[in-house]
């Protein structure tokens, strides 16, 4: 999570998560097994359209996109291109330990150990590979993040008009 | 032979699991978070042997004069759950609960020291 100071760049920081949360479609890209567990998420199991959470097929319609697994040299280079191609609101949520540290592969040489070193990585989800409720609960985490920001913006705002 | 499949589908209980309302029952040995316990622990240092992913490293505590020896900080972002450091531990100190919310903004939460004991991130 980058660090916000100032009260515009806070409110900046808030809308854009905002729209984020009103219905985040994602956006999955996965190489390995960081998907087995999020197919019962997409699918009727655990069924996230429930939530607004709704996969789409292009990058540039998607809001979110879902990291899993390892990264392998040349499959960093796709997954960076399709973060670019999204459009501005948008966070990585990254599935598994292998995004964090390497996990299974610390000792490979054509895996990316950190990828937070290539994309700005907004949640992460450890677990190898995570259950399917703890991708729910990240998101629950990115939703009362998103509260807390806006209450403190109002605090501030309040203050403010108070002095 | 139709409608006696439409009867069942309508009886049947729904395949949805409404996750924030009811919730799966965990498997009896599930490995989920890390809880270990400093007391019983004689650092023998057997975890940090065993462990496939080297996520468990012997550092000292923080309160020297109560535990003067080297016990095990885990890092839960390299952890693969195996639970191999629960089945060579002698004592029994590490164990793995069957917490697995443990979603973070920020990864270097994840690096448990000794002293910090499981479950930190429960639900409730």
């Amino acid at each position: 999570m980058q660090e916000v100071k100032t009260l515009k760049e806070k409110e900046k920081h808030v809308k854009t998560m905002q729209r984020l949360v009103r219905a985040i479609w994602v956006f999955n890209w996965f190489n390995s097994c960081g998907c087995s567990e999020l197919l019962p998420v997409v699918a009727s199991r655990f069924d996230m359209e429930r939530f607004g959470l709704i996969p789409v097929g292009t990058p540039r319609h998607a809001d979110c996109l879902i990291i899993g697994g390892y990264q392998t040299r040349k499959s960093i280079k796709r997954a960076v291109k399709i973060y670019q191609q999204m459009p501005e609101p948008k966070a990585v949520m990254a599935l598994g330990s292998c995004t964090m540290t390497g996990g299974m592969y610390w000792d490979s040489y054509n895996t990316i150990k950190r990828l937070s070193d290539y994309l700005p990585v907004t949640i992460y989800v450890p677990g190898c590979p995570p259950r399917p409720e703890a991708i729910f609960h990240a998101v629950g985490m990115i939703f009362e993040h998103v509260k807390k920001a806006r209450e403190e913006i109002e605090k501030e705002k309040r203050g403010k008009d108070g002095v | 032979m139709a409608l006696g499949t439409i009867l069942k589908y309508v009886f049947k209980k729904p395949i949805t699991v409404r996750f924030p309302h009811e919730m799966l029952e965990t498997p009896e040995r599930y490995r989920g978070e890390h809880s270990f316990d400093i007391d019983k622990c004689i650092s023998c240092g057997v975890c940090e042997r065993v462990c496939p992913n080297k996520a468990i490293k012997l550092i000292p505590a923080k309160d020297k004069e109560k535990y003067p020896k080297k016990y095990p900080e885990i890092d839960l972002g390299k952890c693969c759950f195996c639970g191999l450091c629960e089945e060579f531990c002698p004592k029994k100190a590490i164990k793995l609960t069957k917490n697995y919310f443990l979603s973070t903004f920020d990864s270097s939460s994840l690096i448990y020291p000794p002293d910090k004991k499981g479950e930190q991130n429960a639900r409730s």
